[in-house]
């Protein structure tokens, strides 16, 4: 097992930065579109389907898009740019629930505190809205970065790079150590990135510290 | 398009419907595979999720064994446990095994989200600990729990696909055959993986679609309404006394 750990070493850490990268970038995007989408979602009575997120999981979405999307996008110099967007769906979906429901959790007594000191629908948003909402949001940003991390594995399947890639080397040459290392990589990463979601959020919400979202 | 025309292909090949092999068998393998995880699943997750809650205890580990489960790398997973074990059995209590967070999580919210009016109007209608669980919160729980066996049934069947890389049968096995397992798949294979996945996806529907009919059966009308934040009749309404 130390054998093939020392002479994949580098090969490893290549296949580690590439994971993270194909898993982080689809969470940005998730924030930047779940944000607005979940504001303007949390002012309506019925938010439809995006509200049961859950009826198809996250795996099968993802997994879906990426076989999909990359059989109608044959291009090898496209095919980082279909994994990014096959996971930034269920990002997505992960996140933009929690936005909701924090949106949605602010008492409406504060909403009408808002009104009567004379702000508007941005600044309601931005300065009253967002910061009452910001555990659940933190909350959904850490499931997202999690599965994320966790999902990126499955691009292997079409070829991608990442960790995923160890568990195909094992069922080809019939070994359990690369995927063994693979599983063990990757809950690492996604211990890690909890851990800095977490410290993000402690720096961001001040006010929430020490209770449990 | 190629795609198109190859799923189509595929999918209305009729030789490819029947045999051993054929669409037919595999579908009810997963159909199989993916019943019994999930009852495997519920045994366990129901009644760990109903005492936890009721007595509030280690909800901390609840939320944390749920996240957890979200990390855990399926694929890498599933050839592990393929290469140390034979047959289909030790696959189907992975993929069973990484349900249960999930499950008992969803019974922990559906249990939190009772009233605690109704657990103490039970204790005050003489009911002991274990009445009052499986005959207040049991019975007030069942459609967050449904909800979470919904998610369960799309958590399940698509962990028997990916089992396929463990050697497991079912639909997953066109995953395995038309991306194959060394480099980029090719157009061909990608339509039949698509296939699979389609077929996997009108399972999924129609396994959820039952759930929901047994909710719909099991749940009571005022229950329901209740959940969906809207008006329950009033009692002169509902006998028809009022307009």
């Amino acid at each position: 097992m130390n054998d093939w750990l020392v002479s994949n070493s580098d090969r490893i850490v290549g296949l580690m930065g590439t994971h993270l990268a194909l898993a982080l970038v689809p969470v940005l995007l998730a924030v930047l579109i779940s944000v607005p989408l979940g504001l303007a979602l949390s002012g309506r009575v019925s938010a439809g389907p995006l509200m049961q997120p859950k009826a198809l999981g996250y795996v099968l979405p993802a997994l879906a898009l990426l076989v999909f999307l990359r059989a109608v996008v044959d291009d090898p110099r496209l095919d980082n740019a279909v994994v990014v967007v096959a996971l930034t769906v269920p990002a997505t979906f992960l996140m933009t629930r929690r936005v909701v429901a924090g949106v949605r959790d602010v008492p409406a007594d504060v909403r009408r505190g808002a009104l009567g000191m004379g702000y508007g629908r941005l600044r309601r948003h931005l300065r009253v809205e967002l910061p009452l909402a910001a555990p659940s949001i933190f909350a959904g940003l850490r499931v997202a970065t999690v599965a994320s991390i966790s999902l990126v594995t499955l691009a292997a399947l079409v070829g991608g790079d990442g960790l995923g890639t160890l568990f195909l080397e094992s069922l080809r040459d019939d070994v359990h150590v690369p995927a063994l290392t693979g599983v063990a990589l990757t809950l690492v990463a996604a211990g890690l990135a909890d851990a800095f979601v977490r410290g993000a959020e402690w720096l961001a919400v001040p006010w929430n510290r020490g209770a449990e979202a | 398009m190629d795609l198109l025309a190859g799923v189509q292909e595929f999918l209305t090949e009729p030789s490819h419907w029947t045999g051993s092999e054929g669409i037919a068998i595999r579908a009810a393998e997963h159909l199989g595979y993916t019943g019994l995880a999930l009852l495997a699943a519920l045994v366990v997750a129901l009644p760990v999720g109903l005492l936890l809650s009721h007595t509030g205890r280690l909800g901390g580990l609840v939320r944390w064994l749920d996240q957890v489960s979200v990390a855990v790398p399926l694929l890498g997973v599933v050839v592990l446990v393929g290469l140390v074990s034979d047959g289909p059995w030790p696959l189907v209590g992975t993929v069973s095994l990484l349900a249960v967070p999930s499950l008992v999580a969803a019974t922990w919210d559906g249990v939190l989200e009772v009233d605690p009016t109704v657990s103490h109007a039970a204790r005050g209608l003489g009911m002991r600990g274990r009445q009052v669980i499986l005959r207040a919160e049991l019975p007030v729980a069942v459609p967050a729990v449904l909800a979470g066996v919904r998610a369960a049934v799309a958590q399940v069947a698509t962990g028997v696909a990916v089992a396929a890389y463990g050697g497991l049968g079912g639909l997953g096995a066109y995953l395995v055959e038309g991306l194959g397992v060394s480099g980029r798949p090719t157009g061909p294979g990608l339509a039949i993986a698509v296939s699979g996945l389609l077929l996997l996806v009108v399972l999924v529907v129609g396994m959820q679609l039952l759930v929901w009919a047994l909710g719909r059966t099991t749940v009571p009308r005022d229950l329901a309404l209740a959940r969906q934040g809207r008006e329950l009749p009033k009692r002169s309404q509902a006998l028809g006394l009022a307009p």
